[in-house]
């Protein structure tokens, strides 16, 4: 079976599963849209939490930044992984005993002033939207490279399902989808972790894999830092970066990505504030497993790559490279005209450039895993890019709803108009985004 | 810390760092090259020091400006004292 049918195949049966979830766990009370009638059990808050954290960047993006930075790429593990931590100790855990589960709620109540939460929401909007566009890429990325649809297209369909089990089931039907979203994304992250491993060290643990020797006793960094010398580039282990800057990148994601509001929201979910740090505890264990992965997985695809197209024949290049040449995300230019890809750092004879958010997704084309492994990374991707965009939304409608509506234009709405409002802006935040999305398509067209 | 401290430090936190991210990333105001970041700092790196610079304004602003009421004093007393962590909140 083609890659095609498989992603359709794979991508279907997950999103089916994520409805049904929806519709057997949909709310039906403001608490159980809110906060999953706040009586989730530590481990599945843990897992929910994980898939909420990790979005499209971090299943996407972050290996191929690492994979094209090298060392320098370090910093997104560091500070990601370190601003969980931050989340979870210091942060989660005094919101969840003041009762806000908004940074600027916080600051609102905390400084006892308008002026300090209307600066705090923001500050938060302009994060917030930064980060959603972000999620926005790596969906349009998947469907317009594996199912082949136009991307604005793929980004109104996963719109459409997010909206679907985010309105529907509230945050008790995100949970649940969200704990299917895990196991779906780490699986996917997983595999081809896996094969990859064995192929190339023999160790089917990535993590020792990653400082593993091929068969000829070569470590498999000592290899990549020699093809990089060959081609001209910076060795992969050497880092461009001061100590001081390595240092205040890491904390700036630390600090940032710490208060992100739909992480913390989620700590609401279970009963007490220790049942909050226990799943705090199940989380960090279940994002460890994909961050520890991620610069394994740099590794292969960046040696894989070089060894595939480096100076070989353009006609003879494995079907994955036209497939990305098509989505415009692989260019390549035969500037010297000698029919072969001349890969280097000099940027006058260099012919082949390739965008950094393709190496997980092309890492088991290049690799030459089967057709299924390549259709799952896909569905995988699809899941943490979902997660996180259903977490956001439902962070959006309830700050309407609730603390706008509720608290400063009608406190005497029902319990079932507050609910009707909370799933109405959810639609409108939806709506926004898209048009949002398109406005962002239009400016960056010129590019 | 009070509320005239929290909002100017957030304020001026948030443009320090956006000029920054203008001025390295969009090359607004002038723009630059790599050479002109002030200390070798990054504009991804710079947040932090945006950061330090909202805590030193809110902490000198406080020292000036009325302590907040008793009972903000008091909530923020409670919630670092762990007990309570056990029981059922809803």
């Amino acid at each position: 079976m083609s890659i095609q049918v498989w992603t359709w195949i794979l991508v279907g049966i997950t999103f089916t599963l994520y409805i049904g979830i929806a519709i057997r766990s949909r709310a039906g009370s403001t608490k159980e849209f809110y906060v999953a009638g706040g009586g989730v059990s530590p481990l599945a808050n843990g897992l929910a939490t994980a898939a909420d954290w990790m979005s499209a960047a971090s299943f996407i993006s972050m290996a191929g930044l690492i994979s094209f930075n090298g060392y320098d790429g370090s910093v997104y593990l560091m500070g990601w992984t370190g601003g969980y931590v931050l989340l979870a100790l210091l942060l989660a855990p005094y919101l969840r005993k003041f009762g806000k589960f908004t940074v600027p709620d916080f600051i609102g109540d905390r400084y006892y002033s308008n002026v300090a939460r209307s600066v705090a929401v923001f500050c938060a909007l302009l994060v917030s939207f930064t980060y959603v566009a972000g999620q926005m890429r790596g969906v349009g990325l998947v469907f317009s490279r594996f199912l082949e649809v136009d991307i604005n297209t793929g980004v109104i369909i996963g719109m459409i399902i997010v909206l679907f089990y985010a309105v529907l089931g509230g945050m008790k039907g995100i949970t649940y989808t969200q704990v299917a979203q895990y196991c779906v994304l780490i699986f996917a992250f997983m595999v081809p972790a896996i094969f990859i491993s064995i192929q190339m060290t023999g160790n089917p643990i990535p993590q020792l894999g990653f400082g593993g020797a091929d068969e000829n006793g070569v470590y498999l960094l000592d290899k990549l830092d020699g093809l990089h010398r060959e081609l001209g580039f910076a060795e992969y282990t050497s880092g461009s970066k001061t100590t001081l800057d390595v240092f205040l990148i890491t904390a700036a994601l630390m600090f940032g990505t710490a208060g992100l509001p739909h992480v913390i929201v989620r700590f609401f979910t279970v009963k007490k504030v220790s049942d909050a740090r226990k799943s705090a505890g199940w989380a960090l264990l279940l994002i460890a497993i994909l961050y520890t992965t991620a610069p394994a997985i740099s590794l292969f695809s960046r040696t894989n790559l070089i060894e595939t197209v480096s100076n070989e024949k353009y006609e003879k290049l494995p079907e994955w490279f036209s497939n990305w040449e098509k989505t415009g995300l692989i260019k390549f230019d035969d500037k010297n005209k000698d029919g072969r890809v001349q890969y280097v750092a000099d940027v006058s004879k260099n012919e082949l450039i390739v965008d950094k958010d393709i190496m997980v997704l092309a890492n088991p084309e290049i690799a030459g895993l089967p057709n299924w492994v390549i259709a799952l990374v896909a569905a995988g991707a699809l899941a943490a890019a979902l997660s996180t965009a259903a977490g956001l939304l439902l962070v959006i409608s309830a700050s309407v709803s609730h603390d706008f509506i509720k608290k400063m234009v009608n406190p005497n709405i029902t319990e079932k108009g507050e609910l009707v409002a909370a799933r109405l802006s959810a639609v409108v935040a939806v709506v926004l985004l898209v048009i949002l999305v398109f406005i962002h398509q239009i400016l960056s067209l010129p590019q | 810390m009070n509320k005239e401290g929290a909002i100017l430090g957030m304020v001026v936190g948030i443009l320090v760092m956006l000029f920054y991210m203008m001025k390295f990333k969009f090359d607004w105001f002038g723009g630059g090259s790599k050479e002109d970041w002030w200390f070798g700092i990054s504009p991804e790196g710079f947040g932090t020091i945006a950061m330090i610079i909202n805590f030193i304004i809110s902490i000198i602003i406080s020292r000036f400006t009325p302590s907040p009421p008793n009972d903000v004093q008091e909530i923020v007393e409670n919630i670092r004292i762990p007990s309570g962590a056990g029981k059922a909140t809803h």
